[in-house]
């Protein structure tokens, strides 16, 4: 078991290697960079910059190398100094701005994930329970329903009731009375009264999903035939459902636990823009079409990194899990 | 569907002026309405702002929150803390004497480094535009004198006059500024054109000379004389001056490199450069720079929001000596995305909101609910939607259909501008030619009508004309190809695409083939400054008055797509670009000529002459006429305008001297 | 048959007969292969019945976009900009006398320059059907001017009302469903056939093979497609035709997509890959091909129509996110996707709702493949 973890670990270094380089291609395959982005945003302001002026600053940011050589300097730095880079447009070092957006992305993407988790799993096992009743129709339309919009414009029409009916469009996480101050039991309400629309468009998606494969998953289930013959031997159903039935089923959800924080991260980028929250999504989107290298660099070598861990969990959990597995080592040992 | 061939006639213009009066457009007509309802409010306001000078030190108030610090040894006295008595610059109210208090709140996008749109609100210029555009006012100075050939200005600021933390304002602030930072070009702009002086006879230019006469007065000399000196100084460098006492900490120049790259470190910054252009031109996101605006940061930019507070060493007063600002606070929030700013507004939550004119009627609809009112502000552009023509560009075959003035005049005349101004502007736009509405300086009779008619048998004729004849849908060059232009658009711009696609409607059914471009600010940056750009429909010409901005109109620089090459050419001084000839050229040698003339009524007859040019050629097509820009205005705000000019020269905003904004009721004002 | 009795005979024959259409009945549902044991099931299934029926019109729509839709994708009506849906009469005046319009006059307040359209009661313009209209194409095989309905003289039937630019946002739908229907039907069939082929590669063989396509699939899914997207975006050339901009979003797609199919495959591969005909087969000496394609793959072959069938609708959601970032159709062409850009507006939630009505239609088209799926599953479940 532990060679095997240690064998796939070191097989993930590779991985991200190769998918460090081929982003940072793609991030400076338009054509343009950050200096052409950057002088059309001061002529809005009214600026011009002259062409030496730009050449000056293309050599300042190391921009008139070639993309496989700014690519070089960019690990190494990371690799010996742990200095993951220099973002131009917030002209700070990368780990600063990451710094800054970290705390809310990962408020955010947990929340969503508890929320997904929490709902989804007790109403697949009720849907799956009670098939085809009321009950398990209604919750599939729900779910489908939300599955169905798209997440931004299920964002702008939640904001849009909000601000109808409760007078608040409750945009950002925190409402600008408390963004200065400390921590109070008031402002921490008022944070999880902002959480409510994110998570709900955000983890409606993955949620629905979730209730489906539960579903599909308990009732395969309960018509296996260890289930069968238990219930014939006169077990409660209640027991059935938890020993054989839900423990089994779960197997698969578990084990894509790894995957989901990455969906969360990276699908929340489009919720991220409508409903003003200030995490990684809107920072990274802006840092692509700005190419602004580096940040992008990092934010999507980081999601890339996560993604493989995710799949690397997810395979552990399965290996773990899976009891013929688990026997054959157990026979071995 | 093809759209059958149509005439309209110019009359039916009467009927949208008359509508876009209700909108604010015509300046005069309804600021005489204004004015005969309100007669005794505008008297009052009139009576009030009579004062120019503060009498008494008695007079000086200030505001609740300074006094408290006052009180508490915190702060010096407000005697101490103003200039000398007649050195405060004294700024008329609007509409009322304000009461202190209450929190603006400010919405900024939420861009990379901080709050930029807090920028030009509060800027404070050496010298500033007046509020009817026609010239500069002192500000920071106080006043100037100028020798009778316009050769040694001097300016005279204000004694007593304090920074931010308290430091003395002096002539070594202004000193600082030219010597160890424009100079030397340390923040990464080439010295401005303000500081050069023209030599008539060769056309050599050569730098002005800085001298601190005493700690007040600072002179400045030319070798020629230097017409229009503080308006191009308003204009490009706005303020003049540097916090020598903090400077000293920060230069190399004074530190050495070492220390000074270690302070940058600090900051966040890999290199000087960066440093610097942060510290002496964006500096507004470092709160403890000394500035001399009404509103100081109290922190860095946090990622949602950021409080700037009150300068407690501000030198302006109102009328009866209650130091100004009014308003205690801002508060910066920030918002990824235009419709955010649109809720929170209709929710009453922003007590100034931006927008774009197609938000008229949300915010219009919702004016009641949300407690503000609609502002609109004319801007300084010839039209709303319009298209430039790339007069250099790499196919020669385009290139002589550009110069072709009947072409431009078929892409004119076969697009239905009634109907574009039904779908872009809501019906406000007129459905005329880009050109200078009546009542505004320069106005050209007959200039709006010119090439506006709606006429597709007219258009199909001229390019008949230019031996441009039509095989099946398309109209063939010389060459056998079809005839294919590429109109190019940001994609980012507001209602992108939508105004493209129409004209890629209305064009191909003339026969010409469009290809419709959205790219990224970056990418069109570089189609335009490599000259790849055919048409676009970006941006729009025009300007306060070719004597202050003349980029949109005179090929000075590289930027403005029509004349790119151009502008190239003459900013490189051959070096790069393409040299114009005929009528383009001629843009350029009276424009010399106008910035050599030192009599105001010789400048406007050399501006019209251009602004002539410009009517007789048509480089740039408008279909709609400009739109006002839109400020919702929280109705507990007061003294805000309610028709002005909103221009980037008078630095948008600002030109409503938010200093004397205030609140109604702070009270009522939550954060 | 019997000598007996004619009559008595008769009887037997009967009752003979349903015994044995009864006996044939049950012969037939054990002999019955796979694919008729699952229709059977379906049918039975109401909500998937429901859903084949509403997806077959809604194709069947697609196809006849051009005939249905009574103005075409390039009528800008600058005189009836945002106007809501046009109310269909029947009685005028207590008299009845068929479908029809009034004729509307467009205002706009003076105070909000909000478009108001006031009926006209003088002016009644009446429906007709099977009428001239604008040409449109049968996907590039014929060219006709008869659409299905329109409005007689100067009259407007805008059903959904309009947009900004005065389109009619019925017919754009209709034109828009031809591209939102078929992207992720072309996207899921790219997707299937890369996904078995690779994943039951990868399944079968094992080894090295197994694992470096595993690390391919890894390296596809960590993929950040958005910098792909936009990459895309900008090397895509202006004067792209509607048909290649179609196909350039399709493969963007299922480029990414293939991958979990590809897991899906291998695992169940990797599981029955130990079932004793497989064994025997490999015994037989049968070539490995020959393994996956007649015995492996039929016996997940319901499922990967499942899967097929649920991952439809991302591929829905998915051109819509596309339209959202701004790499959608290019105008005029439309699909569902733009047409939600276009809405996502405070303005058009607030003033002109009608514009969400495209929503809508994204939300049926994706529950009815939902619910199908869902059938499907339970159909092929062979438990039941």
């Amino acid at each position: 078991m532990l060679t095997y973890i240690l064998r796939r670990t070191l097989m993930m270094i590779p991985v991200v290697l190769v998918i460090s380089v081929i982003v940072f291609w793609i991030i400076q395959l338009p054509p343009g960079d950050y200096v052409s982005s950057h002088v059309m945003e001061l002529q809005k302001e009214g600026e011009q910059l002259s062409a030496a002026e730009q050449d000056a600053l293309r050599e300042r940011y190391g921009l008139d190398q070639p993309w496989y050589a700014q690519y070089l300097a960019w690990i190494w730095g990371i690799l010996t100094r742990g200095d993951l880079g220099y973002s131009f447009a917030y002209s700070q070092p990368v780990l600063a701005v990451v710094e800054r957006y970290m705390a809310t992305t990962l408020i955010v993407a947990v929340a969503s994930m508890v929320f997904t988790y929490v709902v989804a799993i007790p109403i697949g096992v009720y849907s799956a329970v009670k098939q085809y009743s009321v009950g398990d129709y209604v919750f599939t339309t729900v779910g489908f329903l939300g599955m169905a919009t798209p997440n931004f414009l299920l964002a702008i029409i939640l904001m849009y009731l909000s601000y109808i009916w409760f007078g608040n469009p409750m945009l950002g996480l925190q409402s600008p009375e408390y963004a200065a101050q400390g921590w109070s039991p008031a402002r921490v309400l008022d944070m999880l009264r902002h959480l409510v629309i994110p998570v709900v468009v955000i983890g409606t998606a993955s949620t629905c999903e979730l209730i489906r494969v539960m579903r599909g998953q308990m009732l395969d289930e309960m018509t296996k035939q260890h289930v069968l013959t238990a219930r014939a031997k006169g077990v409660k159903e209640s027991t059935n459902l938890r020993k054989y039935s839900l423990r089994a089923a779960l197997n698969p959800i578990v084990s894509t636990i790894g995957w989901s924080l990455t969906a969360i991260f990276t699908g929340s980028t489009i919720t991220a823009i409508v409903l003003n929250l200030p995490t990684q999504g809107p920072v990274m989107l802006d840092a692509l079409m700005a190419q602004d290298m580096y940040l992008a660099g990092a934010w999507l070598g980081f999601m890339a990194i996560l993604t493989v861990i995710g799949t690397l969990i997810s395979d552990i959990l399965l290996a773990w899990l899976d009891p013929r597995i688990r026997d054959e080592r157990r026979a071995r040992a | 569907m093809a759209i059958p061939s149509r005439t309209r006639t110019p009359v039916e213009f009467r009927r949208r002026t008359a509508l876009g009066a209700l909108g604010g457009m015509g300046l005069l007509a309804v600021a005489g309405c204004a004015n005969s309802s309100e007669g005794t409010a505008a008297e009052e306001v009139e009576a009030i702002n009579q004062v120019e000078e503060i009498d008494s030190s008695e007079a000086l108030t200030e505001s609740p929150m300074l006094a408290r610090r006052v009180e508490a040894g915190e702060l010096p006295p407000i005697t101490e803390r103003m200039p000398e008595l007649e050195d405060i610059m004294v700024e008329p109210v609007l509409e009322q004497i304000g009461v202190h208090g209450g929190t603006w709140n400010f919405p900024t996008r939420a861009s990379q480094e901080g709050p930029w749109e807090i920028g030009k609100p509060t800027e404070e210029a050496l010298f500033r535009f007046t509020p009817e555009g026609d010239g500069v006012e002192p500000n920071v100075a106080k006043g100037f004198d100028v020798n009778d050939d316009l050769t040694e200005y001097t300016i005279h600021l204000r004694k007593g006059m304090k920074w931010s933390d308290g430091h003395p304002f002096t002539s070594a602030d202004v000193m600082m500024w030219w010597d160890s930072i424009m100079r030397p070009e340390v923040f990464g702009r080439s010295v401005y054109d303000a500081f050069w002086s023209t030599d008539p006879a060769t056309g050599e230019r050569a730098m002005a000379e800085f001298s601190a006469v005493d700690d007040h007065t600072v002179q400045i000399a030319f070798q020629h004389p230097r017409p229009m000196f503080l308006e191009r100084v308003a204009i490009d460098a706005k303020w003049m001056f540097a916090p020598a006492h903090w400077m000293k900490e920060v230069l190399d120049e004074f530190i050495g490199e070492e220390a000074a790259l270690a302070i940058a470190e600090e900051r966040g910054y890999e290199d000087l450069e960066g440093w610097y252009e942060s510290a002496c031109y964006y500096y507004w996101f470092w709160p403890d720079r000394p500035m001399l605006r009404a509103w100081t940061p109290t922190a860095e930019p946090g990622p949602e929001q950021v409080t700037w507070e009150r300068n407690p060493y501000y030198w302006k007063s109102d009328p009866e000596g209650n130091q100004l600002p009014y308003i205690d606070e801002l508060s910066l929030e920030t918002y990824q995305d235009p419709s955010h700013v649109e809720l929170q507004v209709l929710d009453g939550h922003f007590d100034i909101g931006q927008f774009e004119f197609s938000s008229f009627t949300l915010l219009q609809e919702n004016a009641e609910k949300g407690d503000y009112r609609v502002v609109q502000w004319e801007t300084a552009d010839w039209y709303s939607h319009g298209i430039q023509f790339n007069l250099e560009p790499a196919d020669q075959t385009l290139r002589g259909l550009f110069h072709d003035e009947r072409f431009r005049e078929a892409l004119s005349v076969a697009v239905d501008r009634e109907a574009l101004s039904e779908q872009l502007t809501l019906g406000l736009g007129a459905p005329q030619q880009s050109s200078i509405a009546e009542g505004r300086p320069f106005h050209q009779e007959g200039w709006a009508e010119k090439w506006a008619s709606y006429d597709v048998d007219r258009a199909n004729t001229l390019l008949d004309d230019l031996g441009l004849a039509r095989s099946g849908d398309w109209r063939i060059r010389p060459d056998g190809e079809p005839l294919r232009l590429t109109l190019t658009q940001e994609s980012e711009a507001p209602q992108a695409g939508q105004f493209e696609e129409l004209l890629k409607h209305h064009l191909e059914e003339i026969g010409i083939q469009i290809d419709v471009q959205l790219v990224d600010g970056g990418r069109f940056g570089e189609l335009n400054d490599s000259g790849q750009l055919q048409l676009t429909t970006r941006g729009a010409i025009g300007g306060i008055h070719p004597i202050f901005r003349p980029d949109t109109v005179v090929p000075l620089r590289a930027g403005t797509p029509w004349h790119n090459q151009y502008g190239t050419w003459y900013a490189s001084e051959g070096a790069s670009g393409v040299e114009p000839t005929g009528d383009v050229m001629e843009l350029i040698t009276v424009y010399r000529d106008m910035s050599a003339q030192t009599d105001p009524a010789q400048i406007d007859s050399y501006a019209e002459q251009i602004i002539q040019f410009h009517q007789k050629n048509l480089w740039a097509l408008g279909y709609t006429g400009p739109v006002p820009r839109l400020f919702s205005v929280s109705n507990n705000l007061a003294n805000v305008p309610t028709e002005t000019t909103f221009a980037d020269e008078f630095r948008d905003l600002g030109h409503g001297r938010p200093a004397q904004f205030t609140f109604v009721d702070p009270e009522a004002e939550t954060a | 048959m019997s000598v007996i009795s004619p009559a008595l005979g008769r009887l037997r024959g009967r009752r003979a007969s349903s015994l044995e259409a009864a006996a044939a009945r049950r012969e037939n549902y054990y002999a019955a292969g796979q694919w008729r044991l699952m229709w059977a099931k379906l049918s039975s299934h109401r909500l998937a019945q429901i859903s084949m029926v509403l997806l077959a019109v809604l194709y069947a729509c697609a196809v006849l976009a051009g005939f249905l839709a009574p103005y075409s994708l390039g009528s800008y009506d600058s005189d009836y900009v945002d106007a809501p849906p046009t109310m269909i009469r029947l009685f005028h005046e207590d008299r009845f006398v068929g479908p029809f319009v009034y004729g509307l006059s467009f205002e706009r307040d003076p105070e909000t320059l909000r478009p108001l359209f006031v009926a006209d009661h003088e002016q009644i313009h009446r429906l007709e059907f099977f009428t001239q209209g604008s040409e449109w194409s049968f996907f590039g095989l014929f060219n006709s001017t008869l659409h299905l309905f329109g409005a007689e003289g100067g009259g407007r039937v805008f059903l959904f009302g309009t947009d900004s630019l005065g389109r009619d946002l019925f017919s754009r739908i209709l034109m828009g469903s031809q591209v939102s229907l078929t992207i992720p039907l072309v996207g899921v069939a790219i997707s299937f056939v890369l996904g078995i082929l690779i994943g039951s590669i990868a399944g079968y063989f094992g080894g090295t093979v197994d694992f470096l396509i595993q690390r391919l699939i890894e390296i596809l899914r960590s993929f950040p497609t958005l910098p792909l997207w936009m990459a895309l975006a900008a090397a895509i050339p202006s004067r792209v035709p509607v048909i290649t901009m179609f196909l350039y979003i399709t493969v963007i797609m299922a480029f990414i997509e293939w991958t979990s199919l590809a897991r899906v495959v291998r695992s169940k591969f990797i599981s029955l890959k130990r079932e004793d005909y497989v064994m025997a087969a490999r015994v037989a000496g049968v070539r490995p091909l020959r393994i996956i394609g007649t015995h492996l793959v039929p016996g997940f072959l319901s499922y990967l129509v499942v899967a097929v069938t649920l991952a439809v609708p991302g591929m829905i959601i998915g051109e819509t996110s596309l339209s959202f970032l701004g790499l959608g159709m290019q105008a005029p062409a439309t699909s569902w996707g733009v047409l939600l850009q276009e809405a996502q507006d405070i303005t058009n939630v607030a003033i002109y709702p009608w514009k969400l009505i495209p929503l809508g239609f994204v939300i049926i088209t994706v529950l009815a493949f939902n619910f199908l799926g869902d059938g499907l599953r339970d159909a092929a479940d062979p438990h039941k």
